[in-house]
């Protein structure tokens, strides 16, 4: 009963055999070795909606005193310069961030959902390319080299609408404690037991039972699952999360276990914090700043707990890991109508900002940039039509050509103007080796939003 | 608490893409549910699919989110899952031999499988016997063939090999992972 598949053989098995199933039309990727395709996404996403004022994207205090931008704890931001020539406010909430400065790369005046501001289309828009959504990028980055037997592991819930999260799997700290256990209470799923082999018959006569039919389909697809479902579970069961409490960082260690036994492709860790992130009222926007601390803090821990972590005998998980740190979109700068010390923020799907290192990343580089930096500044026609009460920044136009934000003042908006989050995505597609086909337009029958070449290492 | 609350904590992620449209999906877990309690439970909740694969993934097994059955396309990790929870309830039908369990399950149902509970006598292996235990879990959802198949297996040196308590976990295992019990049609 005892099953005996190893971790090497698990890898040998689903990259060169089972992804045969997984994988139809693309025997070129088949038998591609997982050891060459050891890369992972770790996604760090704040829900709610962060202000990139308080981090990255930071106005000067003079902006504060002419009523124009909160600042309630009343600290001037500092330079923040990228090897790129480019530059950026950040907030002194970022000053822990200095140590990783030559490896953190700064996108902002990133567009979000055109016409939508709300929290749900605009996670969508980020993790779909529609606000309705559709299929998320995740698991596409799962599609396109060694197949891993789960997209991505979530440690708690998206509001997001996705069509192909079939495994995208919840896995926070205590649910894959609580597989584990169960697991090892099971007898192993042994595919050389009788009983399993029968099962597996099962499968395997229904499937050609008519094999155009939707019950054979889904036989079939049963029939292909189960082995390496018992390589899953094998595999599984070996996970020691060890004496690690439920703490706030807790997942890290679960998708650490996942990337090292290379059992999921991407992760998803949505940290919780201790203040209310969508801050429309003025006691939420009074305690944002305590946000921005909590989350430069998650963003030490992450790239520290990554780079102290042995991914193999050469390479740290930091080494195979391709992170990204968002929002669904940025806030606004104030509420109109309210003074300046006494007011929430709302929800501005003009700007956002990502900030992305590790594999595949080059890092100290600040790309794009919103607008309303400092007083008087004149605002674009196209800003203008679409923040009627001007209280919000907006992504500058950019310049694809030299990947330079541009000091024109469109009238009009015209997507070919601006940088969109979709080329941030589709930087992430070409890292993965995700083909065009797949990429982000902005629009309609417009072309894929342009990669982001200085980002790529 | 967490019990209650991570069932709602999850994605409204599903299967999706073209395979979504071509293959059959499993019922999904609260479908099941409602199977196994109305054919062998005492109650309405006397199986619950929470119990055995964990509430965070108990979604993964197929449920309706957001206007569309979700998660309910074969994988390895759902099939892992599943796994989990048939074996699980095919121990806890095993356990109702040794007076364990049997307050879950319905008078006829720990009836059909008390005579199962002499494996190997030749008493628990009569067509009527075996066929009070598929009738009671499958119904009529299978074709003939697939109760002659399992029959088959049940005849087979393994099973005989086995005591009361493994024969009935694997037999009961055997139907609750046939496709013809977790896949719609």
């Amino acid at each position: 009963m005892k099953n005996t598949i190893s971790r090497r053989q698990f890898i040998q098995f689903a990259g060169a055999g089972t992804l045969t199933y997984f994988l139809p039309g693309l025997p070129g990727l088949r038998a591609q070795n997982a050891a060459t395709n050891d890369h992972f996404f770790l996604q760090l996403f704040v829900p709610g909606g962060f202000d990139s004022s308080l981090l990255f994207d930071a106005r000067p205090l003079a902006m504060t005193q002419a009523g124009l931008i909160h600042n309630y704890p009343g600290k001037e931001p500092v330079k923040w310069e990228g090897t790129n020539g480019q530059w950026t406010w950040a907030s002194p909430f970022a000053e822990p961030l200095n140590a990783l400065k030559n490896e953190l790369s700064i996108c902002n005046g990133l567009l979000m959902a055109p016409s939508f501001d709300g929290h749900d289309q605009n996670t969508n828009y980020y993790l779909s390319g529609n606000p309705f959504g559709g299929d998320c990028f995740l698991p596409h980055l799962n599609e396109y080299g060694t197949k891993l037997p789960i997209d991505a592991a979530l440690n708690q819930m998206l509001f997001a609408t996705i069509d192909n999260g079939g495994n995208m799997v919840p896995m926070d700290y205590y649910t894959l404690q609580t597989l584990i256990e169960k697991l090892k209470a099971d007898a192993p799923l042994d595919m050389n037991d009788p009983l399993w082999q029968f099962i597996s018959g099962r499968y395997k006569e229904n499937a050609e039972l008519a094999p155009a039919g939707m019950f054979s389909r889904g036989s079939a697809m049963m029939m292909r699952s189960l082995p390496t479902a018992a390589a899953l579970e094998s595999i599984v069961k070996q996970i020691k999360l060890g004496s690690t409490t439920g703490d706030s960082t807790a997942f890290l260690y679960v998708v650490g276990e996942l990337f090292k036994a290379r059992i999921a492709r991407t992760a998803i860790f949505s940290p919780s914090f201790q203040q209310q992130v969508d801050c429309h009222d003025v006691n939420s926007a009074k305690n944002h700043h305590l946000v921005a601390g909590a989350l430069v803090d998650y963003i030490v821990k992450t790239v520290a707990f990554l780079k102290a972590t042995p991914f193999d005998g050469t390479r740290s998980l930091y080494d195979v890991t391709t992170v990204s740190i968002t929002s669904e979109f940025s806030r606004t700068m104030r509420q109109a109508g309210r003074k300046i010390d006494d007011t929430g923020t709302d929800h501005n799907n003009l700007t956002n900002t990502i900030i992305l290192c590790g594999k595949g990343i080059k890092g100290g580089l600040v790309l794009g940039e919103s607008d309303f930096r400092v007083v008087g500044e004149q605002l674009s026609g196209a800003h203008k039509k679409r923040d009627l009460q001007t209280v919000k920044s907006m992504g500058k136009p950019f310049d694809f050509s030299t990947f330079k934000p541009r000091a024109d003042l469109p009238e009009e908006y015209d997507y070919r103007n601006y940088l969109h989050v979709h080329s941030v995505v589709n930087t992430l597609y070409e890292l993965f080796g995700v083909p065009k086909t797949k990429w982000r337009a902005p629009e309609r029958d417009a072309p894929p939003s342009p990669v982001l070449k200085p980002l790529l290492a | 608490m967490r019990d209650l609350i991570l069932p709602f904590l999850f994605v409204l992620f599903g299967a999706g893409g073209v395979a979504a449209q071509t293959a059959s999906p499993y019922w999904g877990y609260a479908a099941i549910e409602r199977t196994l309690n109305a054919r062998i439970g005492a109650r309405g909740d006397s199986f619950q699919m929470y119990m055995y694969v964990g509430p965070g993934p108990v979604s993964l097994l197929g449920t309706y989110q957001g206007g569309a059955f979700r998660n309910g396309l074969p994988s390895p990790t759902n099939l892992m899952l599943w796994k989990i929870a048939m074996t699980g309830i095919a121990r806890d039908i095993a356990k109702t031999c040794m007076a364990q369990e049997q307050e879950r399950f319905n008078a006829e149902f720990l009836a059909a499988v008390s005579h199962l509970c002499r494996w190997p006598a030749a008493s628990a292996q009569t067509d009527a016997v075996l066929e009070d235990l598929w009738l009671a879990l499958m119904g009529y959802s299978a074709p003939e063939e697939e109760y002659l198949a399992w029959r088959g297996f049940l005849k087979s040196d393994y099973m005989q090999k086995l005591d009361a308590g493994q024969a009935v976990t694997a037999m009961a295992t055997a139907i609750l992972m046939n496709p013809h019990f977790l896949l719609r049609k």
